[in-house]
């Protein structure tokens, strides 16, 4: 044979060793990039949940401090300081709300910050690498109902739901009822309370009844007073806390931040507008159902500091003489409108969704994501977290 | 001369052949460290330790298994089952089994299992965990917790999970 024929088939050997190589290696990598992408969208969610749950942030007490805002936050976790594994600070989770569409919260870390200190935000830029959704819920969810048209009512029906939405069976639901008074001594007014506590256990449908027929907490005779009933299931473990005011004020929002308490006017068709005259205790409940009384100070300009009306004194902001404690649940205040008493109340962190907090947009059709799941505490209570994550292009 | 030059031009095809053969074979060979089907199991056993844990921490065991004086509640296994089943999302199985934990007396522990009925939300027609749904499933995670009763008595819940449609 030829050496010519030799040299031919030699390069075209080598020809289709280097062709076959090439493309062997092309697909190779391009099959594996797949997984390489999706494991490391894995590995940030992962990273990322860690991160906000079980570390604290920068500086530490960001929740609290209130010098602390969207330029100065540093770190961003939500973890309670010396508190244990998936034990959560309430007033940094009370941080990521963002208020409702009539009181905006001010002491709100938005979550361009939050993208930003967690890497999904390109701020020089101006854009998202990984859009997020990361809500926080009570795991149990609780409705509680009337069950009779008396007053102050006798009856009440509950419904507990885990947070998988099925219904909680042979949860233990203990109600505390809670009655608030003025009491009028000479020029003198005085502010109490009294209380009441029955338990039952729900049926397979997660419901019950509470019936305080022969357990309604005694007021003093002539004293000004309005009722509240204070809620609490535990479904092996898991707690949960609901409250239902029976004379509730719903011209009135209440929000509770830091350690201010923001009353505003809510416009509520058909209910007559009215003044609303608030007494400036506030009343503190724990996850541990104790009751603190806890003075308010008006911090507003102005002089009708216990006044809300519609118009000009449409809001007012109370400092509380004392910071609430990381289990404070509820801060309430009583109001009279009308010559009528009545309850407004704040829950601390917002019952049932305490957090949904998001980028900017919704993952497209095909998009991967990857959504993680925990069961957190923030005091006694329990919360199913879930954080949702997905890259903005692919 | 010519049957050297034949001889020679096979082994060079007979040598890409191999190394032709020798790539495609790695190319469906070659994985990249930490799949995702590692990082989903790494999450399911995060997922797990958490949810028993909660339940461990207002003392949940302690209602579902035992009674008010000690005892094994009647039909715990079922209660346990439905709690579990209850809180876990709809594409994930498990398979629970519980030990009660105690000295042996050379000083070994001695694990006897608690329950008599399978405690799973997999089970094939005799009541009994089907072993099968959880090979089919791919992801496994296999957690141990350790819990003290009220009583004093240490118990050793062992939960397998498995992730439904990652295999």
């Amino acid at each position: 044979m030829s050496p010519t024929y030799e040299y031919i088939v030699a390069i075209l050997i080598t020809v289709m060793m280097v062709g076959y190589t090439y493309y062997s290696l092309t697909s190779m990598t391009s099959s594996q990039l797949q997984l390489v992408e999706e494991e490391q969208l894995d590995a940030v969610a992962e990273r990322l949940f860690d991160k906000i749950l079980l570390t604290q942030g920068s500086p530490e007490d960001w929740g609290s401090n209130l010098y602390v805002n969207n330029t100065s936050l540093k770190d961003l976790g939500l973890s309670l300081k010396h508190g244990g594994m998936y034990e959560l600070d309430v007033d940094k989770v009370m941080r990521l709300y963002p208020g409702s569409t009539e009181i905006l919260n001010p002491l709100y870390i938005n979550s361009t910050t939050f993208g930003t200190l967690a890497g999904l935000y390109d701020r020089d830029r101006g854009y998202w690498k990984y859009g997020f959704r990361l809500s926080i819920k009570t795991a149990l969810n609780m409705t509680i109902e009337r069950a009779d048209s008396k007053s102050p009512t006798e009856k009440f029906r509950v419904n507990v739901k885990n947070y998988m939405d099925k219904p909680a069976s042979n949860a233990e639901v203990k109600g505390t009822y809670i009655a608030i008074y003025i009491v009028k001594q000479g020029n003198q007014e005085y502010f109490d309370y009294s209380y009441t506590t029955i338990k039952n256990m729900t049926d397979w449908s997660g419901q019950t009844i509470l019936d305080f027929k022969n357990n309604i907490p005694s007021v003093p005779q002539g004293s000004q007073n309005a009722y509240c009933l204070v809620v609490t299931a535990n479904y092996y473990g898991l707690q949960s806390q609901n409250s239902i005011i029976d004379n509730e004020i719903k011209t009135l929002g209440l929000t509770i931040q830091g350690k201010y308490l923001i009353a505003n006017f809510t416009q509520v068709e058909d209910i007559a507008r009215g003044a609303h005259h608030l007494e400036l205790t506030a009343l503190e409940l724990t996850s541990s159902l104790n009751i603190i009384l806890n003075p308010a100070i008006d911090v507003t300009n102005g002089k009708a500091g216990k006044i809300v009306n519609y118009g000009g004194k449409n809001y007012r902001v109370y400092e509380l003489q004392n910071p609430p404690s990381q289990d404070v649940i509820f801060v309430g205040l009583l109001v009279k409108k009308l010559g009528k008493w009545g309850l407004v109340f704040a829950s601390r962190p917002r019952t049932p969704v305490a957090v949904d907090y998001m980028s900017v947009g919704i993952p497209s059709a095909g998009i991967k994501t990857v959504t993680m799941s925990r069961i957190v505490k923030i005091g006694e209570n329990s919360y199913y977290t879930e954080l949702t994550l997905w890259r903005t292009s692919e | 001369m010519m049957a050297k030059a034949i001889s020679r031009i096979i082994e060079a095809v007979v040598v890409a052949l191999l190394i032709l053969a020798a790539f495609s074979i790695s190319s469906y060979l070659i994985l990249p460290p930490n799949t995702p089907h590692q990082r989903a199991s790494q999450d399911l056993t995060k997922f797990g330790y958490n949810l028993l844990s909660s339940l461990a921490a207002n003392e949940g065991f302690d209602q579902l298994i035992y009674d008010s004086s000690g005892r094994l509640k009647e039909g715990w296994e079922q209660q346990l089952k439905v709690v579990i089943n209850s809180l876990i999302p709809h594409n994930i199985i498990f398979n629970i089994t519980v030990y009660n934990a105690t000295l042996n007396e050379l000083g070994f522990v001695d694990l006897k299992e608690l329950n008599s009925v399978a405690i799973s939300n997999a089970e094939d027609e005799f009541g009994r965990a089907n072993e099968a749904v959880f090979l089919k499933a791919g992801e496994n995670a296999q957690i141990s917790y350790v819990y003290t009763t009220r009583w004093m008595k240490v118990i050793v819940i062992n939960m397998k999970l498995a992730l439904l449609g990652s295999a």
